[in-house]
């Protein structure tokens, strides 16, 4: 008995940390994907019912106004901040003397949350007291700026302000890579006779594709997660012009009593971080496997 | 074809000073090299000759310009490093060939060049691959690869074979020696091993705590090392070393071993001394241990010594003993057929001829 | 072969010379504009605070204040002192949090280091695969387990509490904790564990007198990160409380989107500061650390 207790104890620390895990965790995803197929509406109800609430959010112009933006959202802000991100790595990486200082300064928006951040921007956006009258008071009497209330831009302003959280962040990334980089290479480069451009762009960023991959993977898991900044920011609006899917299903789930809806749009988003993930993991682990 | 030099050269990394005044000379077609412990600098001022570092004081000389803010590209050189540093994205073609097409040579004399070296070196199989594919051998072939091609005054290596395992550093030393006699190119050339000091150079340059303790050729530096430090250094076994006073006994000099309980003086009058001490100085006698051999009573300015082993090991081709020798240690090599027994003396003599004497307080030759 | 050419040499010394000084200063001006970019919300933010409302509408973003005044700090932690519905302030949602964050990140860091050690040092069948699925947690969307989640808690009495939220954020920070741990633990060589088994420690023992005295430095970046994390969480507090149990972020968005009768940005930028604080204050004393827990989170696996 006390041997069996010694050999089995790791897995009997392990085991209620797993247990909560598979409860809630997978649990809770099987239970809504359940939920996804039955009729709830203000309460969960159990009898199954087919995929129609997933036809129901398919035929939903809300939803389709959510992907949307989510698409043009996740393209600029994955690619925006992986320009700026790989530029001020770079930057940094010549031996500045106040790297560590510029460091702190061009990562500091992380450290805050996003309602901080979409409060902050929102101000600064004020179409009448905001940026705009800074340039009308510079002399640019003309200039409007009024993204924040203009259904056609709002989904804008979310990219500028999370833009301006997270593209520090792929800067932290790429110079733990750049770092991480054997110098003599570098040093075999320039007696190459290679310009730092070009040991740049044909030498350290084909190495660097680990990073490239890693950084990709969290930014677009940031951007389909979004939530917080769309609510503090523009609140989903004006209207719903700047909705997106993880506000679509928190306001089908808790304002609309759409529960099955609300589900039924969880399982999308669920299913498409899957897609994203689970390649993601699985080439890690092989990467790791070969290196070992 | 080039020759460098370095005048009064000092470098420091914040407030530690990791070079301190140093000069070399080397001359076109030379292979020198740099040896020394890990941290005595040696690297640092590979890394400046080839211009990767900045100099803070003195100047370095390629055929006469100075060249301390001449980029490394422009210096004409070319340098193998220890982890080979290869481009890992490119293949080795494109390796070999990257700092061609930096300079913009014309695709013909690439082709040309790549064909006549990637054979000369045994990687032209290898052309297509990546350097991950590669065995630590073939790496290192590829580095040379990529040096080579670019036909370069001078050619740096930084510790090239420490990566390799025993076999295929041997093999490497012996490739690297062939080439430095095909090219004639002058080499410059950095490792802690003295195996590979002693058979690649034609001169060494010992080098400890920033400074060049000595320069000469291999067998200069083994037989007349001018401070204890190079003595100990080259050499395996080490070179034994005993404490004592100096003294003149009857008009000829001697050594008083310390720590005995004999009255021994060994006679030096076969020591040619640059200075000659003074009478009671600390000195210290060294010797080798190959210099500890059978008594030959027909050889000149011997000592005759009966030493007791105190410890013997197989070599396989010969015997390393440990010998009591007037309160000290020390270590001979002897033939492995020569009859030995712990505990039972040996007639040996001592080759008086190939002594070194250092002061013991400056630890210089004297 | 070719050789150095003395005048050559010269032309080329001088022109790199030129140019490098050249992109030295393009390179101080870039980093120099991009900390203006970050700087400038926060910059902003504090000025505004400092103004009354109607400097605000005489000037602009960047104008200083003319006298600095902490009126709005006041009115945005405590409030104004009438008992009206838009008066919301921050302070009890601040210790909203604290109560909420604290026992939260001691929670879930022990649990992780228990786990990570666990899994790396008493290696047995299928503790990859056990491994895995912890950390799929990292990735999940929490919209997919809200619903079930509001269930859950409703069923334990805890819904609208801040005990739910300390239950909440301790489960799903489990993955991030365990992860972290695992990979610190993977990197400490195996023999330091096997001499203490034969030595005669006992599973805790080495965990508690081995494992946990060197683990400052991952436990530092666990417990910055979980700290991080939930004092910034919006989803999961404002999903699961209203009302007094609301943790800070709550208070402050509905703070921000109260409409009473005048805005008042001063005072929103206040609040935003203050719910800002603790986060950056941790950022700027243990950066390192922050930045660490950053990378080791992104390098997964």
């Amino acid at each position: 008995m006390f041997y069996w207790l010694q050999k089995n104890l790791p897995k009997i620390v392990i085991a209620p940390s797993f247990a909560v895990i598979l409860w809630f965790v997978y649990g809770f995803v099987l239970w809504t994907f359940y939920v996804s197929l039955t009729k709830s509406k203000m309460l969960p109800r159990y009898d199954f019912w087919g995929i129609d609430q997933h036809f129901r959010l398919w035929s939903n112009p809300r939803w389709y106004i959510a992907v949307e933006n989510l698409l043009i959202f996740t393209v600029l802000f994955v690619i925006i901040c992986l320009l700026i991100g790989i530029l001020l790595s770079i930057l940094l990486d010549q031996k500045i003397r106040a790297e560590g200082f510029l460091r702190t300064i061009y990562l500091y928006p992380m450290a805050l949350s996003f309602i901080v951040t979409g409060t902050a921007w929102k101000w600064m956006l004020n179409p009448s007291m905001g940026i705009e009258k800074l340039f009308t008071d510079w002399g640019f009497t003309d200039f409007t700026f009024d993204w924040l209330v203009n259904r056609e831009m709002s989904i804008y302003t979310i990219v500028i302000a999370a833009v301006w959280q997270s593209s520090g962040f792929v800067m932290a990334l790429f110079l733990a890579g750049l770092r991480s980089i054997d110098d003599e290479i570098v040093k075999a480069a320039k007696i190459d006779g290679a310009s730092i451009y070009s040991i740049y762009v044909t030498i350290i960023l084909p190495m660097m594709r680990p990073v490239f991959m890693s950084s990709i993977v969290i930014l677009l898991h940031i951007s389909i997660k979004s939530y917080d900044l769309v609510i503090a920011l523009t609140g989903g609006g004006p209207g719903i012009s700047s909705d997106m899917p993880a506000v679509f299903m928190t306001a089908m789930a808790f304002h609309r009593s759409e529960i099955g809806l609300a589900s039924a749009s969880a399982v999308m988003m669920f299913l498409t971080i899957l897609a994203i993930i689970v390649p993601y993991l699985y080439s890690e682990l092989r990467r790791q496997d070969a290196n070992a | 074809m080039a020759t460098l030099k370095v005048n009064n050269l000092t470098k420091n990394f914040g407030k530690t000073q990791v070079l301190k005044q140093i000069n070399l000379e080397v001359s076109d077609g030379e292979f020198i090299v740099l040896l020394g412990p890990s941290g005595c600098g040696k690297s640092t001022l590979l890394n400046i000759i080839a211009g990767l570092e900045s100099v803070d004081e003195g100047e370095i000389m390629i055929d006469e310009y100075v060249v301390n803010r001449v980029e490394p590209k422009d210096r004409n050189i070319a340098m193998v490093f220890q982890s080979y540093a290869l481009y890992p994205a490119m293949t080795v073609r494109d390796n070999v060939i990257f700092g061609l097409k930096q300079r913009k040579v014309s695709k013909e004399h690439i082709e040309k060049s790549l064909n006549h070296f990637s054979k000369m070196l045994q990687i032209d199989q290898l052309l297509d691959r990546k350097p991950a594919q590669l065995s630590g051998g073939q790496r290192q072939r590829v580095a040379m690869g990529r040096a080579l091609v670019r036909e370069p005054q001078i050619f740096l290596f930084d510790e090239p074979l420490s990566n390799l395992d025993a076999k295929l550093r041997v093999e490497m030393r012996h490739e690297i020696n062939k080439l430095h006699e095909k090219l004639g190119t002058t080499m410059i050339y950095v490792t802690h091993d003295q195996v590979e000091a002693m058979s690649l150079a034609t001169r060494i340059a010992v080098m400890n705590e920033g400074i060049i303790q000595q320069i000469g050729t291999p067998q200069e530096i083994y037989d007349k090392p001018n401070s204890v430090f190079v003595a100990d250094f080259i050499g395996s076994p080490a070179i034994n070393l005993i404490h004592g006073t100096f003294s003149t006994d009857q008009s000829s000099p001697c050594f008083i071993p310390e720590q005995q309980k004999e009255n021994v003086k060994i006679n030096l009058n076969d020591y040619s001394f640059n200075s000659e001490p003074k009478e009671g100085q600390k000195i210290i006698f060294g010797f080798r241990p190959e210099h500890i051999s059978l008594r030959d009573a027909s050889l000149k300015s011997q000592l005759p010594v009966d030493l007791k082993p105190t410890l013997i090991e197989l070599t396989g081709y010969e015997k390393e003993v440990s010998f009591e020798f007037y309160g000290n240690e020390i270590t001979g090599r002897l033939p492995r057929h020569m009859d030995t027994e712990l505990g039972s003396p040996i007639s040996l003599s001592l080759d008086l001829s190939e002594i070194s004497i250092f002061d013991c307080e400056s630890t210089l030759r004297i | 072969m070719q050789t150095l050419d003395f005048q050559e040499m010269e032309k080329i010394e001088r022109s790199t010379y030129r140019k490098r000084t050249f992109f030295r200063w393009l390179l101080f001006l870039v980093l120099g504009l991009f900390a203006f970019y970050y700087l400038a919300p926060l910059y902003v933010m504090i000025v505004t605070s400092l103004k009354t409302m109607e400097e605000i509408r005489q000037g602009n973003l960047m104008s200083l204040p003319g006298n600095i005044i902490f009126d709005s700090w006041k009115t945005a932690w405590s409030g104004r002192g009438g008992i009206d519905a838009g008066n919301v302030f921050l302070r009890p949602f601040f210790w909203n949090s604290i109560k909420m964050v604290v026992p939260a990140v001691m929670i879930s860091t022990f649990f992780g280091a228990l786990n990570g050690y666990a899994l790396t040092k008493w290696r047995f069948r299928g503790d990859n695969v056990v491994f895995l699925m912890f950390l799929f947690g990292c990735f999940i969307p929490y919209q997919a387990i809200l619903l079930p989640m509001a269930r859950t808690l409703g069923v334990l009495g805890i819904s609208n509490s801040i005990t739910g939220l300390v239950v909440v954020h301790s489960i799903y920070g489990l993955s991030f904790t365990t992860l972290f741990f695992r990979n610190y633990y993977v990197s400490i060589p195996d023999e330091m564990i096997k001499a203490a088994r034969i030595d005669g420690a006992s599973f805790f023992k080495i965990f508690f007198k081995v494992l946990l005295p060197i683990s400052a430095p991952i436990i530092v970046v666990t417990v910055i990160w979980q700290f991080t994390n939930i004092w910034n969480d919006f989803l999961f507090g404002s999903s699961f409380s209203f009302g007094e149990a609301a943790p800070i972020q709550v208070a402050l968005n509905n703070m921000v989107l109260t409409s009473t009768s005048v805005k008042e940005y001063n005072v929103d930028m206040a609040a935003a500061f203050i719910a800002g604080i603790p986060t950056l204050l941790v950022y700027v004393l243990a950066g390192k650390y922050f930045i660490r827990g950053l990378t080791a989170g992104s390098v997964k696996g």
